[in-house]
């Protein structure tokens, strides 16, 4: 015998919600699967570049994760920010535009800080003395279009110098400006790259420049070695100053400029 | 000696349908009592167990309280028993419909407070995750929404066709 009409109609909506929520649910488990598969895959990765703002003397000091992502749902809408700050000022302050990390793949959340170094900035202090900065990193992320995830971590960092206590000497004779330097490598990054060493004179001309002996110098590795650096007739250097950088692929972080008695 | 049928006889406010076979109110009973135990551990003493143990890790904060959780669990298995025992009167539709709003109303508590916080102290600092989850409470409202329809449409039917239903929800 056929139900009465309101009977089946009622019943539709009976089974139409079991249905709905049988659906929810194993959307649900698979979403809670998805995103405990979500994992991050290789080292983090650090990349010094010049700085990307015309006219504004800096660095920018690229922070890249992968993230492997297997499930089935994207992690979309991944706004990254990130504050540093060292004793007396703020280092950096970014956020980054909104990523996506597709589903069923692998991807790179990146993280891309520009660093002051101008003569006036505090952060070439950094360069030398180590410290403990400030850090606060926000990421926001949306997952299955259904979860959204907010991730605070603050706290506190200590700073490694790169070059700690260095330490440059230029002593000058007629044909040759001595120059030694040395310093600690207190970072948890291989120094790789040259030293360029430009000579300028008293009246503020460059006269003599030179590349040194590519460096290699592990953490935890120190430096200490004289460079020669050849004067062309005509350079005197005595009273001017030596200007000593770092080159590295894709950046020059001027790194003293010392007197030259 | 007296033998009792398991079905009692299938009338309805006096009219009588014959093509029905209406469980009698032991078996009504007993079907109700397993549905609710059924619900109260699904319902109730499972999401309680859960969420015990979750805040009792000590740095995981859920918006609403394990009591909240228990009590209005118990209630919903309690309003899932009665409609079983209920189906053959005309109580059935508005115990469906109360049965829902029950629902709704126990998301509508997470909907207005769907966050969990997770405050882990690191090495180098405090980590919080919060965790929203408005949309996912959306979706679940769905189904008892359409179940409470369901219920008004059953209340209708018996209040314009008295015991209508009960042939084709017991049949012979």
């Amino acid at each position: 015998m056929r139900s009465p009409p309101l009977r089946r109609l009622s019943r539709a909506l009976l089974v139409l919600s079991t249905l709905v929520l049988v659906a929810a649910l194993i959307f649900l488990a698979t979403v809670a699967y998805s995103v405990s598969e979500i994992s991050p895959s290789g080292t983090p990765g650090t990349r010094w570049s010049d700085g990307p703002t015309a006219g504004v003397q800096g660095l920018v000091l690229t922070l890249t994760q992968n993230l492997s992502n297997p499930g089935l749902y994207p992690l979309s809408d991944v706004v990254i920010s990130a504050s540093l700050w060292y004793p007396g000022g703020a280092l950096v302050h970014l956020t980054e535009a909104p990523q996506t990390l597709a589903a069923g793949g692998t991807g790179t959340l990146q993280l891309v800080l520009p660093v002051n170094t101008s003569a006036s900035s505090r952060a070439l202090d950094l360069l030398s003395q180590d410290a403990t900065l400030s850090r606060e990193v926000w990421v926001n992320a949306s997952y299955a279009l259904t979860f959204q995830f907010h991730l605070l971590l603050a706290g506190n960092v200590s700073w490694g110098a790169p070059f700690y206590g260095l330490s440059v000497t230029p002593t000058a004779s007629t044909t040759t400006l001595e120059v030694a330097v040395s310093y600690h490598n207190h970072s948890s990054w291989d120094e790789t790259g040259t030293m360029v060493a430009t000579v300028v004179q008293a009246g503020g001309v460059a006269c003599a420049a030179q590349t040194l002996p590519s460096l290699n110098v592990p953490p935890g590795g120190a430096l200490d070695q004289t460079f020669p650096v050849p004067l062309p007739s005509g350079c005197d250097p005595r009273g001017g100053s030596l200007d000593l950088a770092l080159a590295g692929p894709g950046f020059v972080l001027p790194l003293v400029e010392e007197p030259i008695p | 000696m007296t033998i009792r049928a398991p079905y009692a006889t299938p009338t309805h406010r006096g009219v009588t349908y014959p093509g029905a076979r209406i469980p009698s109110k032991g078996i009504l009973r007993a079907r109700a009592m397993a549905y609710f135990v059924l619900m109260f551990v699904l319902l109730a003493l499972l999401p309680f167990a859960v969420v015990v143990s979750v805040v009792a890790l000590g740095y995981v904060t859920l918006a609403v309280p394990p009591d909240v959780i228990l009590g209005v669990g118990t209630l919903q298995a309690l309003l899932e028993g009665m409609t079983v025992s209920a189906k053959p009167n005309p109580s059935y539709g508005p115990t469906v419909m109360l049965a829902s709003l029950v629902a709704l109303g126990y998301l509508a508590i997470f909907l207005t407070s769907s966050a969990v916080t997770v405050s882990v102290g690191t090495s180098s600092g405090p980590l919080v995750l919060r965790v929203l989850y408005t949309p996912v409470i959306l979706i679940l409202m769905v189904a008892p929404a359409l179940r409470f329809l369901s219920g008004l449409v059953t209340t209708l039917e018996d209040h314009w066709h008295p015991g209508e239903r009960l042939p084709s929800d017991y049949p012979a």
